[in-house]
């Protein structure tokens, strides 16, 4: 056998039925065509031939080549005879057919997928990992059927991985044990790596290494030390998802779950991350305050008539270690709390309590913080005669008390379901938080390829987002530091993917049996941890940057020139089709 | 405590009044280098996770207590509390 001209793929298929007869090679029916053989006879594999143009063979009448002439033909060839066949020195090269199907629908025919699929047949993301680190998966679900290797539930209680003490880890008969309830996790792993003739997704063939997670920071940057940890274990390479994020972090990729994507990230070892979805909430404010100068900036809680005002509302602000600012927090009932500096000795945080406000303000010394800049932390909460935070228009006070201008940056955040609590003039850009903000992970913006679609009762539903655009939705960039955020851009509305049968989402938003529609980042993301497996296959031993390099130098904003970065795009929407 | 090593999230969360059953808090460690054996071995008696040599930022669910032990090393940096975050979408 003349190995070296067989592709990956091929070689593969032929090393599966040498050491395993016919049963070794069926597992691969469903991706390479491979006709069926009676008992005794070896299956009939179709090729492409790279030839000599005026080759033939009837010296091999057990191969039937469909064209009489030319350097590439198609072949019908049994897989005794592929030994033959790769010792004629008239064949330079042999590749397999391979089933093209539709992916996700139109997403991947708008990026190219398709493309790279027909010119690459045997990239599948088959002998590469692909870590989900969400709300777990369907294991019932057909389009990852054998696929799953482990799952780490981190919300079932026990021994956990390794020395964590926390979480189960399954394998085998006992994965169907962990649940996807919310469906998200299952959704992103179809797009990474599914299996279905109409909406499967980028990887069909990877591994599958799942956390479930209870989305702690912590348990985060465990599940993807659990993911790298399992994957070279088993000796192959991995990229990890993250279809995830927060603003609790100083948006420069110097917080610790960032610091720990940084440390396990390496050659194999891929992080892809969400940008986030605050393109248009009005989560921060900056203010740039000279020497003496002050700022009032406003924000408004949602009032309790809502029935949906947050039970505490967190205001994170950040400026530089060699500024020094004083804080202080005027309540919509127009109660004001001292003017608070950097407290240096004993504990950095006090607590002002008003009738209708309980309100804590830290503001400890630049140095505990990896980037040395000052951070400044205020939970406003409910006063003792209320479960929630008082609505209406509260303010941020700010004064500059150092000896040089300084760049305050504030985010506020609220528990996940609460409404916002918004800046009346809120800043742009700088909405990429941890782990978006990594400087090793690969940072994905979403681009909207649909947005209406059919549900499952053939009603017509529809999104108002600009089609074949950057979606609105998607954070943008650049980090607090400058650093350019997000890398790259991906469908990521309105995207169909698969349905986790634990979960209930609204009848509009399923299109099929075992199927539904989903918008985010986090659907964006796993397409590029998707394509990312596909290069691992091709070169296992990409690193981030080299990653990202293939990535950056395959995008491009539209109308704009390529290597064009933008705070919305990134380095512009991924062209599959040329990696 | 050495609160100049506690984050500002941390400090919050430590400033809060307890009860009888005092609360565990989720928090990330990390330290100025890479630690010796000894080093190592303090981390995962206090119920660190994942203390392999190399590293320097952990994970462990830890007491008030075992938070003030760790503050007073010279080898940590910091501790910073866990943050929840959310799928986007």
């Amino acid at each position: 056998m003349k190995y070296e001209k067989l592709s990956a793929g091929l070689l593969a298929l032929a090393e599966d039925y040498q050491t395993q007869g016919t049963a070794g090679v069926l597992a691969q029916a469903r991706s390479v065509p491979l006709a069926a053989a009676p008992a005794g006879v070896a299956p009939c594999l179709r090729v492409f031939m790279r030839c000599r143009a005026d080759a033939t063979f009837f010296h091999l009448p057990a191969v039937r080549v469909h064209e009489a002439r030319g350097e590439v033909r198609t072949a019908q060839v049994p897989l005794d005879h592929l030994d033959p066949l790769s010792e004629d020195p008239q064949v330079s090269r042999l590749a397999p057919a391979v089933v093209l199907r539709p992916l996700m629908d139109v997403a991947a025919h708008k990026v190219g997928l398709n493309t790279l699929r027909s010119a690459h047949p045997s990239l599948t993301g088959r002998g590469v990992v692909i870590g989900i680190v969400d709300s777990g998966i369907d294991t019932t679900h057909p389009a990852f059927a054998g696929r799953v290797l482990s799952i780490w539930d981190q919300t079932i209680a026990g021994t956990g991985w390794g020395t964590t003490q926390y979480g189960t880890v399954l394998s085998g008969a006992r994965l169907g044990m962990s649940l996807d309830t919310a469906g998200h996790g299952t959704h992103v792993a179809g797009i990474a790596a599914g299996h279905d003739a109409v909406y499967g997704g980028v990887a069909a063939e990877a591994g599958l290494i799942i956390v479930k997670t209870d989305f702690m920071t912590t348990s985060i940057g465990d599940g993807v030390r659990y993911v790298f940890a399992e994957a070279a274990r088993l000796g192959l390479p991995a990229v990890v998802n993250l279809s995830l994020g927060g603003h609790a972090d100083a948006h420069d990729g110097s917080d610790d779950l960032s610091a720990v994507l940084d440390q396990e990230s390496g050659p194999g070892r891929i992080v892809v991350a969400a940008a986030g979805n605050e393109g248009t909430d009005p989560i921060r404010r900056e203010a740039i305050l000279a020497t003496c100068d002050a700022a009032d900036l406003p924000f408004q809680v949602a009032p309790n008539s809502t029935g949906n005002s947050p039970p505490w509302v967190v205001l994170n602000g950040w400026y530089e270690g060699a500024g020094g600012c004083e804080v202080s927090i005027r309540t919509s009932s127009g109660d004001v709390t001292a003017w608070q500096p950097v407290i240096t000795a004993g504990s950095p945080t006090q607590n002002y309590s008003f009738a209708n406000a309980r309100i804590q303000v830290s503001t400890p010394p630049a140095t505990v913080n990896p980037n040395e800049d000052h951070q400044f932390w205020i939970e406003l909460r409910p006063g003792p005669f209320s479960e929630v935070v008082q609505g209406g228009t509260w303010q941020l006070r700010l004064r500059n008390t150092g000896t040089a201008p300084v760049r305050v940056n504030v985010w506020s955040i609220v528990p996940p379901g609460s409404a916002e609590a918004a800046f009346l003039s809120p800043s742009p850009g700088l909405r990429i938080g941890s782990p978006g903000a990594a400087a090793s992970a690969v940072t994905v913006a979403a681009y909207t390829t649909r947005n209406h679609w059919q549900d499952a009762a053939g009603a017509t539903r529809a999104v108002g987002l600009g089609l074949d655009d950057i979606a609105d939705f998607s954070s943008p960039g650049p980090l607090r530091n400058g650093a350019n955020k997000p890398d790259v851009t991906a469908p990521g509305a309105m995207i169909i993917s698969c349905l986790s049968a634990a979960s209930h989402p609204p009848a509009s938003n399923i299109v099929t049996a075992g199927f539904r529609v989903n918008a985010g980042t986090s659907m964006a993301s796993p397409f590029i941890a998707g394509l990312v497996a596909l290069l691992l296959q091709r070169a296992p031993h990409l690193d981030p940057a080299a990653v990202k390099a293939l990535l950056q130098s395959h995008s491009a904003i539209p109308a704009q020139p390529p290597g064009t970065f933008d705070a919305h795009w990134g380095y512009g929407l991924i062209n599959a089709g040329e990696l | 405590m050495d609160h100049t090593k506690v984050d500002a999230a941390l400090a919050a969360a430590l400033s809060e009044p307890t009860s009888g059953s005092e609360p565990s808090l989720a928090v990330s460690v990390r330290t100025r280098l890479p630690l010796d054996a000894v080093q190592q071995a303090e981390l995962r008696t206090l119920g660190v996770h994942g203390v392999e040599p190399g590293r320097t930022v952990f994970s462990a669910t830890l007491s008030r207590q075992a938070l003030a032990t760790l503050t007073e090393k010279p080898w940590v940096q910091r501790l910073s509390l866990a943050q929840r975050l959310k799928p986007l979408s």
